[in-house]
């Protein structure tokens, strides 16, 4: 019973971050038809301004709210610097653009900050443990599903209750038809750019509450996972991409126990190789409508 | 209402409407009938602004639309069921209808659900629904519904029987038919020719890319040429 709860959490905890990275590169891929390779960078921009600001001495708790804001700025300044003079083009030539954007801002880090991680002070209420019975969970491990799941729960009501919500739906169900109906095209793109910065902002957050430092290729490793994620439940909707997030973590949980010590290190492979699987048999995910990219 | 002056539209080097003119006045029902490929849907999608003109003019209530932006066109009054009825699939039927009314207040947009409702029943019995759901005649009256949420002057169709069951085809024409009744303006683009010539006031018959004939429908209707290209295949 108590790894069975250990095994929970962890798959809950792993699942709403992949979940919430995922959700970020589907609201732009359903408005642009294209996965921003530099979703990653997002949580790396969140991970230096919160170094930069507990550095500056603004509390932790502050300093987190502000660089989720700032992830959403930096993503919303991505589309309009980068990604809009190339509206109309191929959906190849907005992924390469990320690549690009993502590549330049590695550099970036590297030359005005530094190539090496640098330690971010994490509150004491999110190290240690609890114990419930004879069951050790991380508080890292709790405040992640508390959050992400309270993250999913505003996002789903934002999505189907505000007008805005509703816009940035249709839109990524049919773009121009949409745009006929009054949809500003770009209106809705900026805020699912502005979206996927807030979701890529508060990943971060969760990521590095367990892991204490920023680097510059901090969000790449949780990229390809959102990516694997995203891909497993399907691009063309935003459940797809919490399927995916919950699926990718309770794969990994799983992997982690079942697979002898000698053998962990084939975990990622394996995941990989699940992938091809879906690749190959159910290529639009597990949320199988056909994705409509356009413009 | 809406007029139409030497409509050039290309897709590449392709050109799929070669230079038409054609206008509709307010209360009308004018319709463009035509085989696959003819331009119809190309043309209405350039009065939507969906495609750029090459050249020509569209002017409604007597103002050019060629500085209109697509997000702008509802807000003068034009609503649009496209060809194929592209209901937002993932949304849910009640979810369709707000986004087709997302340029009215939140008051006016729940009365209007209402009212649209009312004219059709069906929807709102399958408003929680997704719309991906729904059987094509179905879809087809969210469609319409849809671009009604504005209340437009002026209401542009595309294809709306296309797919369809022969008894959803009628309940359709009969929509149409009332809507027209209702002092809709109403621009409707159709293969089958039997039904829309009998709704319609006027007509204009495209054949690649050009408008080939014109008249009042009744008379295009006992046109022999237009009963051995069209009628005689089509119901």
């Amino acid at each position: 019973m108590e790894e069975f709860i250990q095994y929970l959490v962890s798959v809950l905890s792993l699942g709403s971050i992949y979940a919430l990275l995922a959700l970020g590169l589907v609201v732009v891929f359903g408005q642009l038809g294209f996965l921003n390779f530099a979703h990653g960078d997002l949580m790396t921009l969140f991970g230096y301004a919160l170094l930069f600001m507990t550095l500056w001495g603004v509390p932790f708790w502050l300093a987190a709210i502000f660089s989720i804001g700032f992830a959403g700025l930096c993503a919303v300044a991505m589309e309009r610097i980068a990604f809009r003079p190339l509206r109309g083009q191929s959906p190849m030539t907005l992924l390469i653009t990320s690549f690009a954007i993502s590549g330049a801002l590695h550099v970036i880090f590297q030359v005005a900050i530094s190539p090496r991680s640098k330690p971010i002070p994490i509150p004491e209420i999110l190290s240690g443990y609890i114990t419930i019975g004879d069951v050790f969970i991380g508080r890292a491990q709790i405040f992640t599903i508390i959050v992400a799941v309270g993250s999913l729960a505003l996002l789903n009501y934002f999505l189907t209750k505000s007008r805005l919500g509703i816009s940035l739906r249709a839109s990524a169900a049919d773009f121009d038809v949409a745009r006929v109906m009054g949809i500003r095209a770009n209106q809705v793109i900026a805020l699912a750019f502005f979206l996927s910065g807030i979701l890529a902002g508060i990943a971060a957050l969760l990521w590095i509450s367990q892991r204490g430092a920023v680097f510059p290729a901090l969000g790449l490793t949780p990229m390809i996972k959102a990516l694997i994620a995203a891909i497993i439940g399907g691009l063309s909707n935003p459940k797809g991409a919490l399927y995916g997030g919950f699926f990718l973590g309770a794969l990994e949980a799983t992997l982690l126990s079942i697979l002898p010590d000698d053998y962990v290190v084939f975990r990622d492979a394996a995941v990989l190789l699940i992938l091809v699987c879906f690749l190959i048999f159910r290529p639009n995910g597990i949320i199988a409508t056909n994705p409509e990219p356009m413009r | 209402m809406l007029n139409v002056q030497d409509l050039h539209v290309s897709y590449g080097l392709v050109a799929a409407v070669k230079g038409v003119s054609f206008d509709v006045s307010k209360g009308e029902l004018v319709t463009i009938i035509g085989a696959n490929g003819a331009g119809k849907s190309t043309t209405l999608n350039a009065l939507m602004g969906l495609v750029p003109l090459a050249s020509g003019a569209i002017k409604l209530n007597g103002d050019s639309l060629a500085e209109v932006s697509v997000e702008n066109r509802v807000g003068l009054g034009m609503g649009y069921a496209p060809e194929g009825r592209r209901v937002f699939s993932s949304l849910s039927v009640l979810e369709n209808l707000k986004a087709g009314g997302i340029t009215l207040s939140k008051s006016a947009m729940e009365t209007r659900i209402q009212e649209v409702m009312e004219r059709f029943p069906i929807l709102r019995e399958r408003r929680h629904q997704d719309a991906g759901v729904l059987s094509g005649g179905e879809q087809q009256m969210l469609a319409i519904a849809r671009a009604l949420m504005v209340n437009p002057d002026f209401l542009i169709l595309d294809e709306p029987s296309l797919g369809l069951a022969p008894k959803i085809v009628s309940v359709v024409f009969e929509i149409i038919g009332e809507l027209k009744q209702a002092g809709v303006t109403i621009l409707l683009v159709e293969q089958n020719v039997k039904k829309s010539l009998a709704v319609a006031d006027r007509a204009y018959v495209m054949e690649l890319g050009l408008i080939v004939k014109s008249g009042p429908a009744a008379e295009l209707a006992d046109d022999p040429e237009i009963q051995d290209s069209y009628l005689g295949s089509m119901e």
